[in-house]
């Protein structure tokens, strides 16, 4: 477990909310290249060198911003500061040598903007923030070469002009305030698709629930049968130290099986929006996961088989989405072999190359015209109420989403559902 | 009625253990068996006043053992069945039948079973 922090911790990954963003900061990136591109040629023509460097300089560090954020992944934050100082930096420079007012509005947009962008939803507060200092700096820094315009020389022509350009500066605010909105409610859709999988997750956890409940009573009554010898010995001599500590290791021992069945619960209900892809073994999740679905198979009398191999299996997931998408094909599993005469389930975990992969067989035979139909979204064989169809639609994503695959292998002549994921490469003498 | 030798049937092996432990502290012989079909097994040679039995188990499950000790043994030996499905399971065909004496649910209380037990000695 402590390798697997040190590992993680030395490829420090992208956040997620990042690379739910990845394609909005680099449409900005492209605009503003593009918008400078036009002042590139105006200020070639009018002879302006220093501004065309400033130009030049501001399309390099969005770019090289850009590039720092999504590929020197720990250097995030550098990549944030990068983007934002890039901006006033520009603005800035344009104003004091140039003494220029006007025109330099590109800049403002690219702080603005992007602090809107590489700050999560949850600390929108900091994109305001940012955006407000980087305008007071602006509104500041532009005033600099001339600090007594244009209130001074009563010059109503400027100060119409720096009213404009406050005006500017409201215009880019309120555009990119309602822009965000637009922007959450664009997020506000795709976590429709999110909040689907969340349903249904939950929809399989209460599937198992009444099983679940079982397998932890019984460890509830050893505990209180333990305890309750005890006292019965206690009532007639004083205990010895030997019956005690005996007592103590059965407690313990089933009080461990609650918890491994807790943890699996806890690390499959979580709300797995707010999770984080680690790397971690493919065992270490099968382990933690398939005790939530044991009872079930056990209560309806089906033999079940986890074959591995000895090797671990290292794979950069979303443990709690890994997790549902085993119990999701697991219970699937179970749904198919229950009423057969043979009842019988295995789940495979090998590898070969750079894959690892994840079978979940089952003694049932899928008929061609179901097996055609069967990763279609909405289709399902189970009862109504009891499967929504969009079981395996949802793991299918889920696993597409991991650079993965997931698909019904034809070929098996018992129903074979296999999970591809891609195994993290370890250099030769990294510490893992 | 005799109550000396009680025969123990579940699956969790810590339960099946810590209920015949607690049995022979009462001063009862006790055998266990993981399933219906191993205590069938047991039975002839270990011959129970009582089997507590848990009811869903591999193999051989609690309702099929007493439909078994029904068919093979007359009259069968009295039944307490112990289960963490209590009203999911279709016991009401068994309630009616001689040698089931009662179903108790898990978490479970050992003294309700040691109270039954006393009962039914003094029956």
């Amino acid at each position: 477990m402590e390798k697997m922090q040190g590992h993680s911790k030395h490829t420090k990954q992208i956040p997620d909310y990042l690379l739910d963003k990845e394609i909005y900061l680099k449409l900005v990136s492209h605009i503003i290249s593009f918008s400078l591109f036009f002042s590139i040629i105006d200020n070639i023509i009018r002879g302006h060198y220093f501004l065309l460097a400033i130009d030049i300089y501001c399309i390099l560090s969005v770019n090289f911003g850009i590039f720092v954020l999504f590929r020197k992944y720990h250097y995030y934050v550098a990549g944030r500061l990068l983007l934002l100082s890039s901006g006033v930096l520009g603005a800035s420079a344009a104003s004091l040598i140039t003494g220029a007012k006007y025109h330099n509005e590109h800049y403002l947009l690219v702080i603005i903007a992007l602090s809107f962008l590489i700050f999560h939803q949850s600390e929108r507060k900091w994109s305001f923030i940012s955006a407000t200092i980087a305008g007071i700096l602006y509104f500041i820094l532009i005033q600099f070469p001339n600090p007594s315009l244009p209130f001074d020389q009563g010059n109503w022509t400027e100060a119409s002009a720096m009213l404009n350009q406050f005006s500017y500066l409201l215009f880019f605010i309120l555009t990119l305030m309602g822009l965000s909105k637009s922007y959450d409610k664009a997020i506000g859709l795709f976590s429709l698709e999110a909040k689907l999988v969340e349903a249904s997750k939950m929809a399989s956890l209460g599937r198992m629930a009444g099983a679940l409940a079982h397998e932890i009573s019984n460890p509830i009554s050893v505990i209180k049968l333990q305890m309750s010898l005890l006292i019965r010995k206690a009532k007639g001599n004083p205990l010895t130290f030997d019956e005690i500590k005996q007592a103590e290791t059965k407690i313990s021992g089933v009080l461990d099986r609650i918890e491994q069945i807790t943890h699996g619960l806890r690390i499959v209900a979580r709300d797995q929006r707010f999770s984080k892809r680690t790397t971690r073994s493919m065992e270490s999740i099968l382990s933690e996961t398939l005790p939530l679905c044991q009872e079930r198979i056990k209560q309806l009398g089906i033999s079940f088989e986890f074959l591995k191999q000895q090797n671990e299996h290292l794979i950069h997931v979303n443990s709690a989405e890994i997790s549902q998408v085993v119990i999701n094909l697991l219970n699937n599993a179970i749904d198919a072999v229950e009423t057969l005469s043979e009842k019988k389930i295995t789940i495979q975990l090998s590898s070969e190359s750079n894959t690892a992969f994840v079978t979940v067989t089952d003694s049932g035979e899928l008929d061609s015209l179901i097996a055609d139909k069967i990763m279609e979204p909405f289709y399902t064989t189970k009862a109504v109420g009891k499967g929504t169809g969009l079981g395996l639609t949802i793991s299918q994503s889920i696993i597409e989403n991991h650079n993965g695959r997931l698909f019904l292998n034809r070929e098996s002549q018992k129903t074979q559902f296999v999970v591809q994921l891609p195994l993290v490469k370890i250099q030769e003498g990294a510490t893992l | 009625m005799i109550i000396e030798k009680i025969l123990v049937v579940d699956d969790e092996e810590d339960l099946r253990e810590i209920i015949s432990e607690i049995f022979e502290f009462e001063g009862y012989k006790v055998r266990t068996a993981e399933n219906g079909l191993e205590a069938l097994k047991i039975m002839n040679e270990f011959n129970p006043d009582l089997i507590v039995t848990d009811i869903i188990m591999p193999e051989c499950d609690g309702l099929t053992l007493f439909k078994e000790l029904s068919r093979l043994y007359s009259p069968p030996p009295p039944v307490i069945f112990i289960s963490g499905y209590v009203g999911s399971v279709a016991i009401d065909e068994l309630k009616n039948k001689e040698n089931f004496i009662a179903i108790f649910s898990k978490p479970i209380k050992i003294d309700d079973i040691l109270n039954k037990l006393n009962e039914l000695k003094d029956s």
